[in-house]
């Protein structure tokens, strides 16, 4: 499991990467394709993704449509015109962040001491 | 793939429902993926209510409340800031208040300026700010008048407790305005809209009891205020409703319709009780007359004036044991001073009689329990009595010059007694009072409240008993007694 903490900034990338992918997606939808994806490495949890859908679809990066699925009203979530720069935006905001973290861990790359 | 029955998915809703959850389509997206969370875990072969509970246990304490104000916090920057404010402000107001009781209680410097910055961020910080984050919260129809009514109502009756604590004038009329606001605005908005929002009957009985129970109580501490009748009534019935009916009921409902007690329910009870206590104690304290200090003052003087008119008895005596007093002018003395006393007397009666509009047997009764009077706080008949037509603070003017004419002279080979016995019965106008008054009558009687009159005229009879008791002193001096 991946901690929460460490999610937490990149939680708005992954929605919307995973939004970019798909047509359109619910709630429960991405939580279950996330842990598919990481093979139950990262689980969201209702209190983590949906302040964030909330939050994009008030920034205006995605659309919701409403509909009737066995007796209930499932909200599915779209990305928008401007959603999808932004998204362009953040999956490359994150790929480099995980570069950098990369570099920080691995900083002797190709500079190993030398054994006499 | 399972799915779920009707049954099983208005029951997830109640449970939604039960957090009231508000904001936007935060309600549907929360009673689909608790439904898909359970379908899922169906599948698997677990049973409806098991797997219900283990994803109420993962989202908290505080379930799915706290997902939506994580949601308004992260979208509204306003909201959040309330909300910090609402939870800074709230703490700071009760540790303030905290220390500032500790500090009162050991009489430590410091105590006041706690309290009242406590009192402070408590009306202007918390209390606004949380009626605001309320206010977001909820979706109630037409809430604008209920929150509104709360606040303004809310503030002034604060303000007003505050005033009154802090002893400023016009605590009286904010507490007025802010009750008759909560009373007549506040509670029947939000009794209108909780009987609208909900259809069941039994919880709209439940409603209307503790709205009606609310308001006999609030209006008993109103009358109890303002002394009028039934005051007693309406609290005493207010309060047995609220507290041995509409609590018990409440609460009963309340554990019955959710296997889990909200904090919010927790709260609710112990402001309530909070505000209960705190009313009924202000409504005691507010009828509290204002002229107490004067009735206190009165009773020490009327119980000295006893006291000296038995010591200066026993000094007689002794002055006429001796051979060499003139009895007659000693008894002359003796009986002039029983009656002017007597005629003061007879002026409290009758002033009690005319303000109070009793026989003059019962005045004669309240005349030595001047807390029992109604009208303590009536001035207009007490000085048309004293100055108007009857004019009778002019006669004892009169009279008391002429006893102090007849002391002065018994006395007469004594000059400082004789000065001493002229101070304390002087009828002059002193003349720090001469640029607001014109007399020693309207200095003394003036639009003086009747509590006030009855304690000026015991004071003058407590100022014969101590020049009486001069003039024997110096007597006995005189005769090396």
């Amino acid at each position: 499991m991946i901690a929460k903490e460490l999610l937490k900034g990149s939680l708005k990338s992954i929605v919307l990467k995973l939004l970019s992918e798909n047509d359109r997606m619910y709630g429960y939808e991405l939580t279950q394709k996330v842990e598919e994806l990481t093979e139950g490495k990262i689980k969201l949890t209702l209190g983590a993704l949906y302040p964030v859908l909330h939050k994009l679809e008030k920034e205006g990066a995605l659309e919701t449509e409403a509909v009737q699925v066995n007796n209930r009203t499932r909200i599915y979530y779209k990305l928008t015109q401007t959603g999808n720069s932004t998204a362009l935006e953040k999956i490359k905001e994150l790929e480099e962040f995980v570069q950098t973290i990369n570099i920080l861990l691995n900083p002797n790359l190709g500079l190993q001491p030398c054994t006499v | 793939m399972y799915c779920l029955t009707n049954e099983q998915i208005s029951f997830i809703e109640r449970e939604v429902d039960n957090d009231e959850i508000t904001y936007s389509h935060l309600r549907y997206e929360l009673i689909d993926h608790v439904c898909c969370e359970i379908e899922s875990q169906m599948q698997a072969g677990i049973y409806f209510k098991e797997a219900y509970d283990k994803i109420r246990n993962q989202s908290g304490f505080k379930g799915f409340k706290k997902i939506q104000t994580d949601t308004l916090s992260l979208i509204d920057k306003n909201y959040r800031i309330m909300r910090n404010m609402m939870k800074i402000g709230g703490m700071a107001a009760l540790i303030l208040l905290g220390f500032g009781t500790v500090f009162k209680i050991n009489h430590w410097p410091g105590a006041g300026i706690m309290l009242l910055g406590g009192f402070f961020l408590m009306c202007f910080v918390f209390f606004p700010t949380a009626l605001y984050v309320m206010n977001r919260e909820s979706k109630m129809k037409g809430k604008n008048i209920v929150f509104a009514s709360v606040f303004i109502g809310g503030i002034t009756f604060m303000l007003g407790t505050l005033f009154k604590v802090q002893h400023w004038p016009g605590a009286g009329l904010l507490l007025m305005v802010g009750d008759v606001i909560l009373l007549f605005l506040f509670i029947p908005s939000l009794l209108y809209y909780k009987m609208n929002s909900t259809a069941d009957r039994k919880k709209r009985q439940v409603y209307l009891l503790g709205a009606l129970s609310l308001m006999l109580f609030l209006g008993g501490s109103f009358f109890k205020m303002f002394h009028w009748p039934g005051a007693q009534i309406l609290i005493i019935t207010g309060s047995i409703s609220l507290i041995s009916v509409f609590l018990p009921v409440y609460a009963y409902r309340e554990y019955k319709n959710s296997q889990h007690v909200h904090a919010s329910f927790i709260y609710i009870i112990i402001a309530f009780m909070y505000f209960t206590l705190f009313e009924t104690l202000l409504a005691m304290n507010v009828s509290k007359p204002l002229v107490s200090d004067y009735i206190h003052a009165e009773k020490m003087e009327s119980s000295s004036t006893k006291q000296l008119d038995d010591f200066n008895q026993t000094n007689y005596n002794l002055l006429l044991n001796d051979s060499t007093v003139d009895q007659a002018k000693l008894l002359t003395l003796r009986e002039n001073t029983n009656e002017l006393c007597a005629y003061l007397q007879d002026l409290k009666i009758r002033l009690i009689t005319r303000t109070e509009q009793v026989e003059a047997e019962q005045a004669g009764k309240l005349v030595d329990n001047i807390e029992l009077l109604h009208n303590m706080t009536e001035s207009k008949i007490p000085t048309q009595f004293m100055l108007g037509e009857y004019g009778k603070a002019t006669e004892l003017k009169n009279k008391i010059d002429e006893y102090k004419k007849l002391l002065t002279d018994y006395v007469q080979d004594n000059p400082a007694t004789s000065e001493a016995i002229s101070n304390i019965l002087s009828t002059g106008l002193p003349s720090n009072y001469a640029e607001f008054y014109t007399s020693w009558e309207e200095a003394q009687f003036g639009n003086v409240f009747l509590s006030g009159d009855i304690g000026i005229l015991s004071h003058i009879q407590y100022n014969l008993r101590i020049a009486e008791n001069l003039a024997l002193k110096s007597k006995q001096t005189s005769l090396n007694l």
